[in-house]
């Protein structure tokens, strides 16, 4: 076991092999707080990828109910519980929230997946984890927010529906794929060293030559976005759309375009991008790429279940209406700030959360152009200034590929088309 | 949907969870709601319409919870902050430029 630093921890931590870091990284982020669940992302993805025989059950892109759903059913919760009894003497953060880009959420005390001995069977595995079993990836929807009605009466629903009892729910919608990890658990299970990491972009990849479908990828993963394949007996998971990341799609003329989740996004929840790696593992300062941006000075963006150890490249706004201890479960402690932040957002958070899904090029750098004052108010009880400012988005050669406004119109078909779908 | 109803022993079943914080976290919803409808350019009386619908469950909580009165305030403060949006009739042109860019290409 090397040790290597997990800056999302804060700390060193134990991990099968020695750090090394890609040039840059694939990374990118979710706005929670605008996701609808329509599972454009989800279909663009098992459309473009998954559609063959023997990938039924494969959703590399998913988006699932929380605290409610799971794919495959129960996934968080069960690493979670894992991960509690690899921690009987208790786990939690120390320390403050800082500008340290090496202890930005402070320190995490706790063990990590990698560091679970006295929970690992057998004594040679080396990642903590589970396979689930074969019903917990079938219904990748299961208890979602599906109109339910009378059991025993199929296709008809409550015809008094508002009369029913009334429970105080909350619920929000989680965006998944591979979160293309810094230390990832796939990688560090496989007794073929079959998964690799690409040294230009960091995108995980499993060599389908060499796996010979053991399947501990599927067990080691925490968040299960690996997945076996029967009719191949190999295992399969998120390429990254890594042929339009290296700018080979014919429509993009060379330029790296985003997956094809983040382009079929009509909520424009999603973003992603390339970010510098620095050799230490940390980012390199790069003010004005938009995930640097939103994750490191902005702070607005935060990783999914950090306390897993695996780094994982996938950041998320977190849904401002949620109680915030799931949320610190979930997120981490930059919870707290980031939704003070995303509730209160100033000038050039406002511009750049404009960049989401106007183009599906990969935006390297951004520049905001001030505007005119357009409000001077109160909202939420406190004085706001709202600016109509101009952000343009530059692509790989610093070429501009679009620039738009803070107060962007709504587009609409024109009379004619109004019903041409 | 789940096939059955789940076992009321099983622990890793989630049978409802309450909001831990009261009036608090439903006026957290109410404005984002009401920012977000704004947003799309929903004016005040057709947000007002959308909070006294009983079908509406979350935003109609909101409005029982809270009141008339403050749901008001809320629609008003929304409304005038991102209230602005303006209608852009889009053209077809510009799609039909992209598939002329790839109609040289053997796809």
């Amino acid at each position: 076991m090397a040790n290597v630093h997990n800056w999302q921890l804060g700390r060193e931590m134990t991990y099968p092999y020695k750090a090394a870091y890609p040039e840059r990284q694939f990374a990118f982020v979710f706005n929670i707080n605008r996701c609808i669940a329509c599972q454009s992302c989800t279909m663009a993805c098992k459309s473009t990828w998954t559609f063959s025989k023997g990938q039924e059950h494969m959703w590399w892109a998913n988006v699932e109910t929380k605290p409610y759903g799971g794919y495959p059913m129960f996934w968080d919760m069960k690493i979670l519980d894992l991960l509690d009894r690899a921690n009987l003497e208790g786990k939690g953060w120390t320390g403050a929230t800082s500008s340290d880009p090496k202890t930005p959420y402070g320190k995490f005390d706790g063990r990590t997946i990698f560091e679970a001995e006295r929970m690992l069977t057998p004594d040679s595995a080396r990642v903590l984890g589970y396979l689930p079993a074969d019903e917990e990836w079938n219904s990748p929807n299961i208890y979602e927010d599906n109109p339910v009605g009378q059991r025993g009466a199929p296709g008809e629903f409550h015809k008094t529906g508002e009369q029913l009892p009334e429970h105080k729910t909350w619920f929000f919608y989680l965006a998944r794929i591979c979160n293309h990890c810094s230390y990832p658990a796939c990688l560090a299970a496989c007794p073929r060293k079959a998964i690799y990491k690409r040294p230009e972009d960091g995108i995980v990849l499993i060599d389908q030559k060499e796996c010979r479908g053991y399947r501990k990828c599927v067990e080691a993963c925490p968040y299960k976005k690996s997945m076996y394949r029967g009719n191949t007996r190999v295992s399969e998971k998120c390429v990254a759309c890594y042929p339009r990341v290296e700018g080979k799609d014919p429509e993009s003329k060379g330029q790296p375009l985003e997956t094809r989740c983040m382009a079929a996004c009509i909520g424009q929840i999603r973003l992603q991008g390339l970010v510098k790696m620095n050799r230490d593992g940390t980012w390199t300062p790069d003010r004005y790429n938009p995930i640097y941006y939103m994750v490191h000075v902005a702070k607005v963006a935060l990783p999914l279940y950090p306390q897993f150890g695996t780094e994982p490249n996938g950041y998320y706004i977190p849904p401002r209406w949620v109680p915030r201890p799931y949320l610190r479960q979930m997120f981490g402690p930059g919870v707290d700030q980031a939704i003070e932040r995303y509730e209160n957002p100033d000038r050039e958070l406002l511009a750049v959360l404009q960049l989401f899904r106007k183009s599906n090029r990969i935006i390297y750098r951004y520049e905001v152009k001030e505007g005119p004052k357009v409000y001077e108010g109160t909202l939420r009880g406190k004085r706001v200034t709202l600016y109509n400012d101009t952000v343009i988005a530059y692509g790989r050669e610093g070429q501009e590929i679009f620039r738009t406004n803070v107060e962007e119109p709504l587009h609409v078909r024109p009379a004619k088309h109004a019903n041409s779908i | 949907m789940p096939y059955n109803d789940p076992a009321p022993d099983d622990p890793t079943i989630l049978l409802g969870v309450t909001l831990p914080a009261g009036e608090e976290a439903v006026r957290e919803m109410a404005y984002v709601f009401a920012e977000e409808f704004a947003r799309m350019g929903f004016d005040e009386k057709q947000l007002l319409r959308l909070f006294k619908n009983p079908f509406y469950a979350g935003a109609h909580q909101a409005y029982r919870a809270l009141g008339a009165d403050a749901i008001r305030t809320i629609i008003g403060e929304c409304v005038n902050a991102w209230g602005r949006s303006t209608v852009k009739v889009q053209d077809v042109q510009a799609v039909q430029n992209v598939q002329d860019d790839l109609s040289g290409l053997s796809l």
